[in-house]
């Protein structure tokens, strides 16, 4: 029997050619040096873009989602990354364990933030649905049917433009959905952070006022329907046309009253009972103008409002990444004051 | 000749001068200290290249045609350096980054090759645009040379300090604060602060190098808010925009941009001052004593300069820089009129020049309410005609800063170039036909597109 001799610190397995094919790629992507390379190639290509490019970032997540090549690459960089941290790490445990759990968490938390960022770039589906009370909703993706219960709107009843143009807003508070599932179960939805119903995460993404609108002709109803418009700021107004007829209607809210208080003037509106501006346009020419608490009348048409809710626009996410994302923030966010921890230790000589 | 034009081409033909001396006595000290002082005469080779492009470059470009690619290479040449240097402090400390090209400094011609190029590509985008600009400036008044006698008058006393210095200062005491890490860093930092190529408008390349960090983080912070379902645009979000929408603010942006710029050079500092030392071959103790204090005292010689560095760019940063990317062009809107269904602008008149690369504003008064156009010149030449408004947005409009529009509501910086794209935060395209007299809208495109400003694209589906 003959023996063969080992290099020194060389284990009888990296002997074996067999090992060697399958050790050889763990070896380059648990390497520095590849993650060097593949951190400084990002930077070159990202830089190039935006400099001779412009929308770099944008390019890059799009990139992210449509080429093979730049997919594959993030792949490798996401496994070297871990690959790295766990090479590291054990060396790390090896010198200490307050070095180690002050260094972890912030390379990992970054990098599990990237593989969320990944997931989500290449899977994510989204709805923007405009709903108002007691319509229902269903995603693309869900077989799941919601409705939508009761809108709270978060607005003060009655406000002044002077509070808005001062920057103190006409929100009480966010504005608040009610959402059904399919058990009838009530989630309440606001604009951030989003709630999760089923697979599906909702969350607002605007909102405003819908007046009641009824167009009839010669006598008889036409059309009966909300008008979702952008006016709750003050001295906005809006467009909305009823098909098949050639009119567009432009509104405004009206104020309720005009306040004095010396030289300063002020409008109140009421949303409770809110009075709108129209104007009916055929063509460029305005051919009728009124406002909600009258009948406007034109050609042999008749516009009146009858009510007014509120709209909502809502946002649907399928999006598998969100709890790796937010781990990943919340574990950088605990890495960095830890880092700074380290180096002051380090600095100091305790660790 | 205005006075102020002397001073510029002045100041413009000292800065270039400065950075060529400084660079050669840095350069020439480091080669004579590594003893490979022959590869200065690749530097003088490059040099001379460089001067004879420049020159040829008087009487085949025109400053408005490559302006903005001479920027381009010079951003580019500043992150090539800077990554360069990086990648050399890690070569040099731990991680042996260059594999099988490792030796390479050794051939000869190779190292002879690199240097010319290196020296052409650092100084020849520069050289070209300081001529084009003086040239630019020549035409300012009837006595053209006076331009270029002045940029002579700024070069040559820069040349003839730094060859004064070389006489008095040592070769040897300068390149000892020099490795080839600190080396490129040097060169990066001295594009840094001073390779604008706009005259005194724009002496170094911060407020570009600040723009371009500040929309990566922009754009990083919108894409984290994308995947956690932050609504990024505050039109109802008071609770959530008080506490999160502070990291859209310029000042986080701008921050945060200085630590990314800066974390290359404190990288340096780190390594230089608190790394461990390596243990040395030495038989006693008292020589390994004496090996590892002189490491020590070479590294905290190393660091100086980066340290010097550091705290010239921070000083920039938060003076000249800080201003150029605060300062935001917004002017006010012009009245215009309908006759016949079209609103006429006319491309020049004796109060403006719609091709002057600026923004220009018009108001149009349609039914008591004023409709906004914005006007501006993209680098290819052509007027980008657009809404003062996009879909997401109130209408509050855009005001420009550099090559970038910025919605004033949301903060969103837009490329120039990209004017034109519809969609997202981007002005809305208005159709209008060019010539070259005058743009020539029709009032209807006008009135149709203003409502995608209030209803936007989502609003469908209620009715």
């Amino acid at each position: 029997m003959r023996f063969k001799v080992l290099a020194s610190g060389e284990s009888p397995r990296r002997q074996n050619s067999k090992f060697k094919v399958f050790e050889m790629p763990f070896r380059v992507l648990s390497s520095k040096t590849f993650l060097l390379w593949l951190i400084g190639g990002w930077i070159i290509y990202y830089v190039s873009s935006a400099i001779w490019m412009r929308e770099s970032f944008a390019n890059f997540v799009v990139g992210m989602q449509t080429k093979l090549a730049i997919r594959i690459l993030f792949i490798l960089f996401l496994i070297s990354g871990y690959l790295n941290i766990v090479r590291v790490s054990m060396d790390i445990f090896k010198k200490g364990r307050l070095l180690f759990f002050t260094w972890i968490f912030f390379p990992l938390g970054f990098i599990v933030f990237l593989s969320g960022f990944f997931i989500s770039i290449s899977t994510r589906q989204f709805d923007w649905i405009t709903v108002g009370e007691g319509h229902t909703v269903k995603p693309r993706w869900s077989s799941e049917t919601c409705t939508i219960g009761s809108i709270k709107s978060g607005l003060e009843d009655s406000f002044l433009d002077t509070d808005v143009r001062f920057g103190k807003g006409i929100f009480k508070y966010e504005p608040k959905i009610t959402i059904l599932d399919k058990t009838s179960k009530a989630f309440e939805v606001g604009a951030f952070p989003p709630t999760k119903i089923g697979n599906t995460y909702y969350h607002i993404l605007n909102f405003g006022l819908a007046p009641g609108i009824r167009l009839s002709e010669k006598g008889s109803v036409r059309a009966e329907g909300y008008m979702p418009l952008k006016i709750l700021l003050p001295g906005s107004s809006d467009y909305s046309e009823i098909q098949p007829y050639p009119y567009r209607f432009l509104i405004s809210l009206l104020p309720e009253k005009t306040i004095q208080k010396g030289s300063e003037t002020a409008s109140q509106f009421n949303l409770k009972k809110p009075v709108y501006k129209i104007k009916v346009f055929k063509g460029e020419k305005v051919i009728a103008e009124g406002d909600s608490r009258e009948e406007i009348k034109f050609d042999d048409i008749t516009i009146s409002v009858f009510d007014s809710t509120f709209w909502i626009l809502l946002e649907a996410v399928k999006d598998l990444a969100v709890p790796v994302v937010l781990s990943g923030i919340f574990l950088t966010a605990l890495g960095i004051p830890l880092y700074l921890l380290r180096f002051f230790l380090k600095l100091s000589g305790k660790i | 000749m205005s006075s102020f034009v002397i001073y510029e081409a002045v100041a413009v033909g000292f800065k270039e001068g400065f950075k060529i001396g400084i660079v050669w006595l840095v350069f020439y000290s480091y080669l004579v200290l590594n003893d490979t002082k022959n590869l200065i005469r690749p530097f003088y080779a490059g040099l001379f290249f460089v001067v004879a492009v420049s020159f040829f470059s008087l009487f085949l470009l025109q400053w408005v045609d490559v302006k903005e690619y001479l920027s381009n290479i010079i951003s580019m040449s500043f992150t090539l350096f800077l990554i360069s240097s990086a990648a050399a402090l890690y070569h040099v400390s731990e991680v042996k980054l260059f594999g099988p090209f490792q030796g390479l400094e050794k051939n000869r011609a190779f190292m002879n090759a690199a240097v010319f190029l290196l020296t052409v590509l650092f100084f020849s985008p520069d050289s070209i645009g300081s001529v084009l600009y003086l040239k630019e400036l020549s035409f300012m008044k009837d006595t053209r040379f006076m331009a270029y006698i002045s940029g002579l008058t700024g070069f040559l006393p820069a040349i003839a300090i730094f060859l004064m210095m070389m006489r008095f200062l040592r070769p040897y005491w300068i390149g000892s604060f020099f490795s080839l890490p600190q080396l490129l860093l040097f060169f990066s930092i001295v594009k840094l602060l001073g390779g604008g190529i706009k005259g005194i408008a724009e002496l170094s390349l911060i407020p570009s190098v600040q723009r371009g960090f500040m929309k990566f983080m922009h754009d990083f912070i919108h894409q984290t808010f994308v995947m956690i379902m932050v609504p990024d645009h505050p039109l109802l979000t008071k609770t959530t925009w008080n506490f999160i929408g502070i990291f859209f603010g310029p000042n986080i942006a701008s921050v945060a941009s200085l630590v990314i710029l800066l974390f290359f050079p404190l990288m340096f500092i780190y390594y230089s001052l608190f790394k461990s030392l390596p243990e040395p071959e030495a038989q006693t103790g008292a020589e390994r004593r004496k090996v590892k204090s002189l490491i020590l005292s070479d590294r905290r010689k190393k660091a100086l300069p980066v340290i010097l560095f550091v705290s010239l760019i921070f000083v920039t940063w938060f003076s000249q820089g800080g201003e150029s990317v605060s300062r935001l062009y917004n002017p006010k809107p012009k009245p215009v009129v309908e006759d016949k269904g079209l609103v006429m602008i006319p491309v020049n008149d004796p109060t403006m020049d719609l091709k002057d690369g600026v923004l220009h504003k018009f108001s149009l008064n349609v039914q008591g309410e004023e409709l906004r156009i914005i006007i501006i010149r993209k680098s290819n030449d052509v007027l980008s005609i657009c809404l003062d408004a996009c879909e997401i947005c109130p209408p509050e409009g855009y005001g420009q800063r550099e090559d970038q529009v910025v919605c004033i509501y949301c903060n969103t910086p837009i490329p120039v170039s990209t004017l034109g794209e519809p969609g997202g935060c981007n002005p809305i395209p208005l159709t209008a036909s060019v010539d070259d007299r005058f743009v020539k809208i029709e009032v209807n495109e006008i009135v149709k597109k203003w409502e995608y400003v209030k209803t936007g694209k989502s609003k469908e589906g209620i009715r």
